[in-house]
């Protein structure tokens, strides 16, 4: 089914994990309203995100969510106004993708609109046009997340090359696990962070992983060596927390910086909720001064998980690849490779 | 009676997950356990090349499971899923881990700890332990361990 109208405003909505939430984004991909609702202190006391936990809260939620996003819109929550939904059919967790996209078939029904299925990644690579709707490709995007991380050339929308992504465990991943193991709680990220600008990086020597060529990322080996350190245990946390910190940082701007050495682009753009992490934004600004390349770093809150970014999108794959067939289902690994 | 392996590096563990494979039926689930950084993801990647799976295998914390595609023998799937994040028992029967290996498949569950209650009676259960010196000792166990011991594992 291809769409012939033109596309312009577009309610996103996203429950690939633990956030439930829903955004309004105009033809010219300007966030309208964004509402984002978080599960995370229901997952807190698991130290994880628990998949029917999740599940059951996007149920809870997903409603108000919406209905709220619309009246920030300035638009009637039973009847917008709006000319598409964008709905994450995956990757993710499948009973947390699938509460999405049933509320999203339906209201697609009820008030006559397309609905699209989008690859939750490629929504992260969109974050960047939300705040530069003009900015010049291509653009070098280091994604990090807790589920996933990858180093993509975008040479534009729609068109990506994935240079490398981890061997193992998510840079995310590495954080929330590190963190845990400290006694330092869910999720790891923010609390390594601030832990992390009190400690003493250079009290705990790590390896340096993943130093040949090539632009694969690994943090197993990492996490092994933090939690396998002769004395860690004597350490403070906050020395514990900065050495960690410092390496994982160091391997992904090792890896950024071959890439800007070996690839041309135009800017470099970090996304995903390690992005968020401060001491990496640093480092990353740095780096896109020392090549002369503009820099998108995306707000914290389009950093991590929102629906903002499900529906620019979605934008983007109504006018390529026009709406979804009703049915559209979850893909629980669906990859960008994937994408054409 | 019980298997064991003894590994020093992690090249070593990928290699005796490989042996170990040799040793896999359809339907088989194995439980693996030891400590944060024991190389439990590691075996598992050996466990995957023993079976002919072309593609990475990665951790699955995020999605819990995820299955690859086996090649060149009665194995199909291979399950891969990490209950790291799981705390309690309904979340382990909610995987289903049982009826996913049903179909030529065998399941390989990292911090199956929380569920050997549920799939543990005919389960397989490999454990790591990490000594001072670095070194790892896998010792597995199940139904068919009393046959001679795969590779470099001995019985």
């Amino acid at each position: 089914m291809t769409y012939a109208g033109s596309v312009g405003v577009v309610l996103g909505i996203e429950t690939s994990c633990d956030e439930t939430a829903a955004a309004v984004v105009d033809e010219n991909y300007r966030v309208v309203a964004s509402r984002i609702e978080s599960s995370i202190d229901e997952h807190r006391d698991f130290g994880g995100v628990v998949p029917e936990l999740a599940g059951r809260a996007h149920v809870t939620h997903l409603p108000g969510v919406v209905a709220g996003a619309l009246a920030d819109a300035g638009l009637d929550p039973h009847r917008p106004s709006i000319d598409a939904i964008a709905v994450t059919s995956g990757p993710g967790l499948v009973g947390s993708l699938l509460v999405g996209l049933s509320a999203a078939k339906a209201y697609a029904l009820a008030w006559e609109v397309p609905v699209v299925g989008v690859n939750h990644l490629e929504g992260h690579l969109f974050a960047p046009l939300l705040e530069h709707p003009d900015l010049a490709w291509p653009v070098l995007t280091l994604l990090v997340s807790g589920g996933h991380t990858a180093l993509v050339v975008v040479e534009g929308p729609g068109r990506y090359e994935v240079l490398g992504e981890t061997i193992d465990d998510a840079a995310g991943e590495a954080f929330d696990k590190v963190a845990r193991w400290l006694g330092l709680g869910y999720p790891g990220g923010p609390v390594i962070d601030a832990l992390a600008a009190t400690g003493d990086p250079a009290a705990l020597r790590l390896p340096a992983s993943m130093t040949g060529p090539g632009f694969d990322l690994s943090f197993s080996g990492l996490k092994t060596a933090v939690v396998r350190a002769r004395g860690v245990a004597d350490l403070a946390p906050a020395d514990v927390a900065a050495a960690f910190q410092a390496a994982v940082n160091e391997q992904l701007v090792r890896k950024l910086r071959a890439a800007l050495e070996s690839r041309p682009a135009a800017g470099v753009a970090l996304a995903g909720g390690v992005a968020a992490n401060s001491a990496l934004r640093a480092r990353v600004r740095d780096l896109a001064e020392e090549f002369g390349v503009a820099l998108h770093l995306p707000s914290a809150l389009l950093c991590t998980d929102n629906a903002a970014m499900i529906a620019a999108a979605g934008r983007y794959r109504l006018a390529h690849d026009g709406a979804s067939e009703p049915s559209l289902g979850a893909r629980p690994n669906w990859t960008l490779q994937e994408l054409t | 009676m019980s298997w064991r392996c003894r590994c020093t590096s992690a090249a070593d563990t990928a290699a005796a997950g490989e042996d170990f494979a040799a040793a896999l039926a359809p339907g088989d689930v194995v439980l693996l356990t030891g400590p944060l950084g024991a190389g439990k993801t590691t075996f598992v990647q050996g466990v995957a090349r023993g079976l002919g799976v072309s593609e990475r295998v990665t951790s699955p914390t995020f999605t819990m499971v995820r299955p690859h595609t086996c090649h060149g023998g009665a194995i199909a799937t291979l399950w891969h899923a990490d209950l790291y994040r799981v705390r309690s028992l309904d979340e382990v029967w909610d995987l289903a881990l049982g009826e996913l290996v049903e179909e030529s498949g065998v399941a390989l569950v990292e911090w199956g700890e929380l569920a050997a209650s549920a799939l543990g009676r005919d389960a397989w259960t490999v454990h790591v332990t990490v000594h001072d010196d670095e070194a790892r000792v896998l010792e597995a166990a199940g139904a068919r361990t009393d046959r001679d011991a795969p590779g470099r594992w001995a019985s």
